[in-house]
Formats: structure tokens, C-alpha cells, sequence
């Protein structure tokens, strides 16, 4: 028989998850022994501690400005700024059950296709464009329309959502350029490559709901690759100022 | 004559507010950000063990709430809705962070010490910043179970079920987390 109480019963005295049995037996040790007493007591006091935590901390500064960027840039399906938006328009990304089985199976085609080697030119595929790249391999802006060509149409709930993405993207990717001297090769190229990988992404789910636009499913996939390449830039451009 | 409760004046505040935001208010969402923000920090900020990445969970959270707040019936208080809402967002990042270590580096044990545990962590303004940077540096499952099931006050099954592990292995991290901080706050 061991000289001292296990850790794990120790533990569980504390929690409470001891069988009546188990803990007269508990009890009846720790009577006698100072060594595992000192134990349940520490362990107690760090229950005690931890429960005492305040708790809330102080977000860092600029975080709500971060989430209302995002938000707006997410859009209202109107167009119009959020505060300003009408009571019966909804958010972009309405609740509803998730993804069914086959657009989440088509989702993971789609990310298994990409970590296969998508590389920078998407084909066109259902009349979607190709992502342009230019010739320091940095993707440029997604537009949905190919030069000269006739722009695949979203539908009308997600044109003003992807309008605004665009925008925002257009100033986040004007900025990457424009500091990327003050970036290491090393995170530049990091960048670059999943800039490529989102591109990819947007222009697949993209094609996807032109081509079946009435599912909500795909408008939030496309939804969430935008929302990612704006955080991604976002980063990038927060890291050169560090 | 017995006064009103505070409480219920503040859920009405709150509802009202929620409703205003689920019609697309922003101000009234930034109000409900501006009374919940510190706790979803909170929360972010223990289960991450890091800042950084604690605020861009944060933000990713009261993105996920603007966009689910129509599917928000009132069930639950706002704050109780938001908190389970800030826990799948930790856990979700957490799922996807352990899958691309196993791709990325095939053999890490997921609760072995990575370089930004092992660094020294400055402490000068008494227990309290002890306890949180001791809870900061535990390997991510234990610090996960430990700070739903002691900070947060989960129950073993309720945590099992949110992170898909069995209750035994709840238990076992539990555990391993208190040894863990034990022995960081007594060097």
C-alpha cells in the first residue's frame, strides 16, 4: 500500500468524485498524514485562486474597430452602412442549419484540390475569371471581372457584400504593396503564397454560386475566404508597422 | 414598497439592445460589444495563453455573433449565448491548430512544450499575474480544461462533449494542469 495518497485521488477528493466508500478511506488518511493534508489544502487554495480571477480584462485597444471593419465589410445586403440599414434587411450571414453534407464534401474538394498544387492562374471553369497574378507572384485583387470578358453574375443579395469586400480589399492590397520593403522575404513570401491559396478559394466558391445561387451554404463559404484574405492583409500590414 | 431589481432593468436594457442589433443597428451592437468585450477577452486570453492570438479570437467571436445574431431567440441571456459562442470559436481554432501540426510536424505530441511556453514570463505585479502567467504557460489541452472547468465552471461531461474527448481524458488533463501550476508557483 503506498505511504501516500495518489494524485489522482487527491484530486478527485477535491472535485468531490470520490465514492462515499472512497472517501471515508480519504478521510480517514488524511487525518494522519500532514503531507497529503497540504496537498488537498494547495490544491484548494488553487480552486480557490482561480475562482477568484477577475473576470474580465481589458480588450487591447482598437479591437472594436477591427470588428466593425470587418463587419461592413461583410455588408448589408442593401449596401448602405450598417447603422443605416432598414429593419427587414437582415445580416449577410442569415442562421440557418449548416452546410449539408454535399456542399461540405464539395468544401473539402475544394481545399484538398489546393494544398495539391492550385497554384496562381484559376481556369476558367463556368464562366468564372482567372485570378490575374502579377510578375512578383503577388495575387492582385480578385475581381469578378476578366479583362474584356463578361463578369459571372453573383446574386443580387451577395453583388453589394462582394462589392464591399473588394473595396476593402483594393486599400488592404494597396497597402501590402506599398510596404512590403519594410517586410522580411521570409513573411512576404508566407503571404504571397496564402494570398494565392485564398484567391484560389474565392474564385472556386465564386464559381460555385453562380452557378447555383440560391445556396446560402456556398454564399458563406465565399463569405468567409473574403473575410479571410481581409484579415490576412490586415496582419500583413500590421506586421510591417511593428 | 419593494424597489425594482437592477437586474431586470439591465436584461431589458440588454434585450432591447439585441434587438436593435439584430435589426442591423451597429451602435447597439457596439454597445453590446462595449459590455461583454472584457469578458470574451477574458475568456480568449486563459484559453489561448497568448494576447495576440486572444484578440484575434475576440474579434472572430463578435464577428460569428453579428453574423448568428438573427438565429438568437432569446432563450438564454445575451452574455450566456455570446460565452458558449466565444468557447466554440477557442475550441474551433484549437481542432484546426492540432490538425496542421500533425500534417505539418508528424510526431508532436499535442501537449508537448512548444518554444513560447518555455519563455520567461515577467511577473512583478503580485499572485494574481502569477496565477494567470502560470496558467498561460500550460501545454493547450490542460490549459483548456482547466480554465472551462475552473474558471469557467463546466462540468467534466459538459467539457468532454464541447472538445470530443472522453471524461477520463477531461479528468486526466484536469489534473495534470494543477500539478503543472503547482509546480510553476512554487519556483
Amino acid at each position: 500500500m503506498s505511504m501516500h495518497l495518489e494524485w489522482d485521488r487527491l484530486n478527485d477528493c477535491v472535485d468531490g468524485r470520490l465514492s462515499a466508500a472512497d472517501e471515508a478511506d480519504v478521510r480517514e488518511h488524511l487525518a494522519e498524514c500532514r503531507d497529503c493534508r497540504s496537498a488537498v489544502d494547495a490544491l484548494r487554495a488553487l480552486g480557490a485562486g482561480t475562482r477568484a480571477l477577475p473576470p474580465a480584462i481589458e480588450p487591447p485597444p482598437g479591437l472594436w474597430q477591427d470588428v466593425a471593419a470587418t463587419i461592413a465589410a461583410g455588408g448589408a445586403r442593401t449596401g448602405k452602412p450598417l447603422s443605416s440599414r432598414p429593419p427587414d434587411s437582415p445580416p449577410v450571414v442569415p442562421v440557418r442549419p449548416g452546410p449539408s453534407r454535399r456542399w461540405l464534401a464539395a468544401a473539402a474538394v475544394v481545399l484538398m484540390a489546393l494544398s495539391s498544387g492550385i497554384t496562381a492562374l484559376v481556369l476558367r471553369r463556368d464562366g468564372v475569371a482567372p485570378v490575374p497574378v502579377v510578375a512578383t507572384g503577388t495575387p492582385t485583387v480578385p475581381t469578378p471581372v476578366a479583362a474584356g470578358g463578361t463578369a459571372p453574375v453573383v446574386p443580387a443579395s451577395f453583388a453589394a457584400t462582394e462589392a464591399a469586400y473588394l473595396d476593402n480589399l483594393a486599400e488592404l492590397h494597396a497597402a501590402f504593396v506599398a510596404q512590403r520593403h519594410a517586410l522580411a522575404p521570409t513573411t512576404i513570401a508566407v503571404v504571397e503564397r496564402s494570398l494565392l491559396t485564398i484567391d484560389a478559394a474565392i474564385a472556386e466558391a465564386r464559381a460555385a454560386l453562380v452557378a447555383d445561387p440560391a445556396n446560402q451554404a456556398l454564399a458563406e463559404l465565399l463569405s468567409t475566404s473574403y473575410r479571410q484574405k481581409v484579415e490576412l492583409l490586415r496582419r500583413a500590414a500590421e506586421s510591417s508597422e511593428t | 414598497m419593494t424597489l425594482p431589481d437592477p437586474r431586470d432593468a439591465d436584461a431589458a436594457h440588454e434585450a432591447a439592445l439585441v434587438s436593435r442589433a439584430r435589426q442591423g443597428e451597429s451602435e447597439a451592437f457596439e454597445a453590446l460589444y462595449r459590455s461583454t468585450a472584457g469578458r470574451v477577452f477574458a475568456l480568449c486570453l486563459r484559453m489561448s495563453g497568448d494576447r495576440e492570438r486572444a484578440r484575434e479570437l475576440a474579434h472572430d467571436v463578435f464577428v460569428r455573433a453579428w453574423e448568428k445574431l438573427p438565429g438568437f431567440r432569446g432563450e438564454a441571456a445575451f452574455s450566456t449565448w455570446l460565452h458558449r459562442l466565444a468557447v466554440n470559436v477557442v475550441l474551433e481554432r484549437q481542432r484546426g491548430e492540432r490538425r496542421r501540426q500533425a500534417h505539418e510536424e508528424p510526431g508532436l505530441e499535442e501537449d508537448d512544450e512548444t518554444p513560447a511556453m518555455r519563455r520567461v514570463v515577467r511577473i512583478d505585479e503580485g499572485d494574481r499575474l502569477d496565477l494567470e502567467a502560470a496558467i498561460a504557460r500550460l501545454p493547450t489541452n490542460a490549459r483548456t480544461v482547466f480554465v472551462l472547468h475552473e474558471v469557467q465552471g463546466y462540468r467534466h461531461d459538459e467539457i468532454a462533449q464541447a472538445m470530443a474527448i472522453a471524461e477520463g481524458t477531461v479528468r486526466a488533463h484536469l489534473h495534470r494542469a494543477r500539478r503543472l501550476l503547482m509546480e510553476f508557483l512554487s519556483r
